[in-house]
């Protein structure tokens, strides 16, 4: 799978997110200590943008509703977002963050 | 570092107009015979200061610059910017007709602009640290917009106290000509644990028909005590914006005077603060009404958690001058935790009689309704409270005057609240 460099993991700031929007994709990424997360920046309640999130462990939480979703796999864990957010395979490489432009929904 | 000591305000080789010497003689004098103002005076109620100005020092060159803050970054590229370092200018630049100079070389290169104004805002017997500010200051920025022009991008004075122990007595001037529009955004810091004191003073001309639009960003230290003084005249015509974000101190002390001067003139003053532990923000704010037909809303939002202590003292007085005055002042508070206080003192001084004048101030805990209904939402308590404070601080926030600089604002507080609620404070 091809995938793209982002960053320099030092680039991404532990605790907030970064939005990258790469062709129609608009990521949101976050690192949670040395791993970094990829999920689809829309939330899918309201659109807002998920990098503008308060981050708790390996959830974020959207800054309009309150929905939370799983970094790992993209599932709302509170409402009123009921859909997932596509994730991003995603890794570090040599210190740089590198992303396939592949998204897989979680069902 | 040095002592306290009146020194010229001047760069090396060049001499000190005498229009400088003299006001910052005067300033000393004030100084030496000046004691400490205490909460039994009325301007000081409710805050005990635990501090000499003597008890710090002062630097004897710029510390070591603070790292980039968020705040910087989300304003993109700035139309001019500049940079106060315990209380010395590093840098100042800006482009096309707009002047960002520092203020020690301003005085001689722009005198023309300064002499007139420089010390005239805010008076310098007013109280000690005034006096102080008046006496010892280095350096500063001075900020010109010349007649009819916009400038498109922000402009951006960044204050730092750099260096532990010190006190620092940064002056800003900032100019805005007649018919000119102009974005500023100030930011004053400190990194987390710098014992430092600041006494800032910012004196502001809007001319006639010009707009500003002020942003004001505190993010000191939970170590630096800071005393500001913030002074803005407003022409005929002319248009104020002001937004201050309260996020940090040991104590701030903030204190705005806005004077609508010219007929028709107008200010909306925002505020927005977040008080966390000991922390005590002291806000003293007033909107002189001079001129007729003017108009002036302030708003102010804040909370305070742990055992900080917030004040809000607004004072609107509109002048025998001032027929059809329009003008409000409101107060939020939110009470996060039992030891938290929050003080809302709203005076209104109405010498004529045909205007339309208001006030209001409340204080409180979160609502219980509110967590009730969206609790019923699907929502877990501090998830629901997270986003009642959110929304409670978004009514202010959204109506600051710079939208770039609103997202890392919005961020601090939520990082705030989140941390309360983690470690059980709230």
């Amino acid at each position: 799978m091809d995938r793209v460099r982002i960053a320099a993991l030092t680039d991404l700031p532990e605790g907030r997110g970064m939005r990258v929007e790469i062709g129609e994709h608009r990521i949101a990424l976050f690192r949670v200590g040395d791993d970094v997360y990829a999920i689809g920046d829309r939330c899918t309640h309201a659109e807002a943008s998920l990098a503008e999130g308060e981050v708790f462990d390996t959830e974020v939480e959207c800054p309009r509703h309150g929905s939370a979703f799983d970094l790992r796999t993209g599932k709302p864990g509170a409402l009123p977002a009921t859909r997932p957010v596509p994730v991003y395979p995603v890794e570090v490489v040599d210190g740089e963050i590198m992303l396939a432009l592949a998204p897989e929904v979680a069902t | 570092m040095a002592p306290l000591e009146s020194k010229p305000l001047t760069r090396a080789g060049d001499a000190e107009p005498d229009w400088v010497a003299a006001r910052r003689a005067d300033a000393a004098e004030r100084y030496a015979t000046l004691s400490m103002p205490t909460s039994r005076e009325e301007l000081w109620r409710y805050v005990d200061l635990d501090f000499a100005i003597e008890d710090f020092a002062v630097a004897d060159a710029p510390g070591t610059p603070l790292t980039a803050a968020d705040h910087i970054a989300s304003l993109g590229e700035v139309a001019g910017r500049a940079t106060v370092i315990d209380g010395f200018t590093t840098e100042a630049e800006a482009a096309g007709p707009v002047t960002v100079a520092p203020l020690a070389t301003a005085v001689v290169d722009h005198a023309a602009v300064l002499r007139s104004r420089l010390g005239t805002g805010t008076p310098s017997d007013l109280d000690k640290f005034t006096a102080a500010h008046y006496a010892f200051l280095r350096d500063g920025v001075l900020v010109h917009v010349p007649e009819r022009t916009e400038v498109g991008a922000p402009l951006l004075i960044d204050v730092q106290s750099a260096t532990g122990g010190t006190v620092s007595f940064p002056h800003l001037t900032v100019v805005l000509e007649p018919s000119s529009a102009a974005s500023l955004v100030l930011l004053y810091r400190s990194a987390p644990d710098t014992p430092a004191l600041a006494v800032p003073h910012l004196e502001t001309w809007v001319g006639d028909n010009a707009r500003l639009r002020l942003t004001v960003i505190q993010e000191w230290g939970y170590g630096t005590s800071a005393v500001a003084e913030t002074r803005v005249a407003v022409g005929r015509d002319g248009n104020l914006v002001l937004g201050e974000a309260g996020l940090g101190a040991r104590l701030s002390r903030f204190r705005l005077a806005v004077d609508l001067e010219g007929a028709g003139s107008s200010a909306e003053v925002l505020g927005a603060y977040f008080g966390e532990q000991q922390q005590v923000l002291d806000y003293r704010y007033t909107m002189h009404h001079a001129g007729t037909n003017t108009s002036s809303n302030m708003f102010l939002k804040g909370a305070v958690e742990d055992e900080a202590l917030s004040v809000f003292t607004g004072m609107i007085r509109i002048d025998e001058t001032a027929q059809r005055t329009d003008a409000f002042q409101t107060n939020r508070n939110l009470i996060l935790s039992n030891g938290a206080s929050a003080q809302s003192v709203p005076n209104l001084e109405i010498l004529a009689n045909d205007v339309r004048c208001g006030h209001g101030s409340t204080m409180g805990p979160l609502d219980d309704d509110q967590r009730y209904y969206l609790m019923s939402r699907g929502l877990d308590r501090e998830r629901a409270d997270r986003l009642q404070v959110r929304g409670f601080f978004e009514q202010v926030l959204a109506r600051f005057p710079e939208p770039s600089a609103i997202d890392p604002v919005r961020r601090s507080i939520n990082r705030k609240y989140v941390a309360a609620q983690r470690e059980g404070r709230v």
